[in-house]
């Protein structure tokens, strides 16, 4: 081994991955190369230094301005726009479960399943459906993602008719429920990859007899020009 | 206390800041705060740069927890997100700048890059970081970012070369060669 080749594994060699044979022979080299056993020693110690050098003292204030930026963040997952008054609003989703459940017995199989039903069950069932903070999307009371197949249609209708609705539980177990107008649904500041309702808008698009060609988003139908809403 | 370390995340903090509690998420950002701002300034080298980037790889950091595979691997996680941030601030950097042929810095590959020239350090920085490790520091801020990229994940943070490689998109070859360049570079510049 000359110095260069040496040289050259000095960093290998202080994370250990020489194999056995470059080893020896570099072990060989600087038992008798003072030049570059003090390079490797140098270089350790320059190693040793890194590992230790202190980390940087956080500028003043910068904790908050992250945790201002992550309240935003976390306020762009949640309706926040629509959580003015919880007790308010929770009042309202009353009267909002009992107009929809007033059009159930319209809809062929959500009205025979939900029939059954007293007006406080869904709330209670959306409670332990939704997470904390979760968002259940649901129409005509019954949450969007426990229609099967053959139910799914005629609630996506129910949804475009009369409004998609959401479930929404809160820390103290309080759950309020919220509509969202379908037509809006662009001009609201939420990110939908974040949230469940983006599956219950792309099967709206499946249902419409979407376009191979068109490459638009999946809340198409309101914002393009692709056609598809011409084939309604 | 050699490096920052107030707390370990527990296995239940880590999943309730997945499920989006800010409480559980604030731990992470005090326990990890520092060490993201350090990789950010010393890619950066600039300390208003250094802080937008350690903001905004909170919120990424804040957005995609779920994919961090447990709390043991948010050290590294964290920092690869931080370099990559850092990263990808200095390349918009560049598109912004008009860049000074003074700045050209030839690479091993006889290409050249272009470091953007650093702000001038206030008296009370410089102070800060003169703890004995102030000409590291400036030697480390004078190696080609390619190569300082490397140094500062695996040196200064101990991260993995595998974790490394994935962080800089290299092979692992690559990351071992530029590693060994690295060192070699700053052994020139700073004598311990």
């Amino acid at each position: 081994v000359d110095c260069n080749k040496c040289l050259d594994n000095i960093s290998l060699y202080i994370d250990g991955f020489l194999d056995e044979e470059d080893r020896v022979s570099f072990e060989n080299h600087i038992s008798s190369c003072e030049k570059c056993k003090k390079e490797l020693h140098a270089t350790e110690i320059l190693v040793e230094y890194l590992k230790n050098i202190p980390l940087e003292e956080l500028p003043e204030g910068l904790h908050a301005n992250i945790m201002k930026g992550i309240e935003d963040a976390r306020a762009m997952r949640r309706p926040s726009r629509f959580l003015y008054s919880r007790i308010t609003t929770f009042a309202a989703s009353l009267i909002i479960i009992a107009v929809v459940f007033g059009y159930l017995h319209l809809l062929p199989g959500v009205g025979e399943q939900a029939a059954t039903e007293s007006y406080t069950e869904p709330i209670m069932r959306m409670a332990d459906t939704a997470g904390d903070g979760q968002i259940i999307p649901f129409a005509a009371g019954i949450a969007l993602e426990d229609f099967d197949d053959d139910l799914i249609y005629p609630a996506l209708e129910a949804a475009r008719e009369y409004g998609l609705f959401y479930a929404v539980e809160f820390e103290d177990g309080l759950v309020a429920i919220f509509e969202f107008d379908i037509e809006e649904m662009g001009d609201l500041e939420i990110d939908f990859d974040e949230i469940v309702v983006i599956e219950p808008i792309e099967q709206v698009h499946y249902y419409e007899g979407e376009d191979d060609d068109c490459d638009c988003d999946e809340i198409c139908e309101y914002d393009c020009d692709c056609g598809c809403q011409d084939d309604e | 206390m050699k490096r920052g370390d107030p707390m370990e995340i527990t296995s239940e903090q880590f999943q309730d800041a997945v499920a989006g509690g800010v409480y559980a998420f604030e731990l992470i950002v005090t326990k990890y705060e520092r060490l993201v701002y350090t990789v950010a300034l010393r890619l950066l080298k600039n300390p208003e740069d250094a802080k937008d980037v350690t903001q905004e790889t909170f919120i990424k950091v804040y957005k995609n927890l779920d994919k961090c595979k447990n709390e043991k691997m948010l050290k590294s996680w964290i920092c690869v997100i931080a370099n990559n941030t850092s990263i990808d601030s200095i390349r918009k950097q560049k598109k912004q700048s008009t860049i000074s042929l003074d700045a050209q810095i030839e690479t091993e590959a006889g290409q050249f890059i272009f470091e953007i020239p650093s702000d001038e350090k206030t008296p009370e920085l410089k102070l800060i970081e003169d703890e004995g490790y102030g000409e590291l520091k400036e030697a480390i801020d004078k190696l080609p970012l390619d190569y300082r990229n490397v140094l500062i994940l695996r040196d200064i943070h101990s991260l993995s070369y595998l974790d490394v490689a994935e962080a800089t998109n290299l092979n692992i070859g690559t990351v071992k060669s530029r590693l060994a360049r690295a060192r070699a570079m700053l052994r020139k510049l700073y004598i311990p």
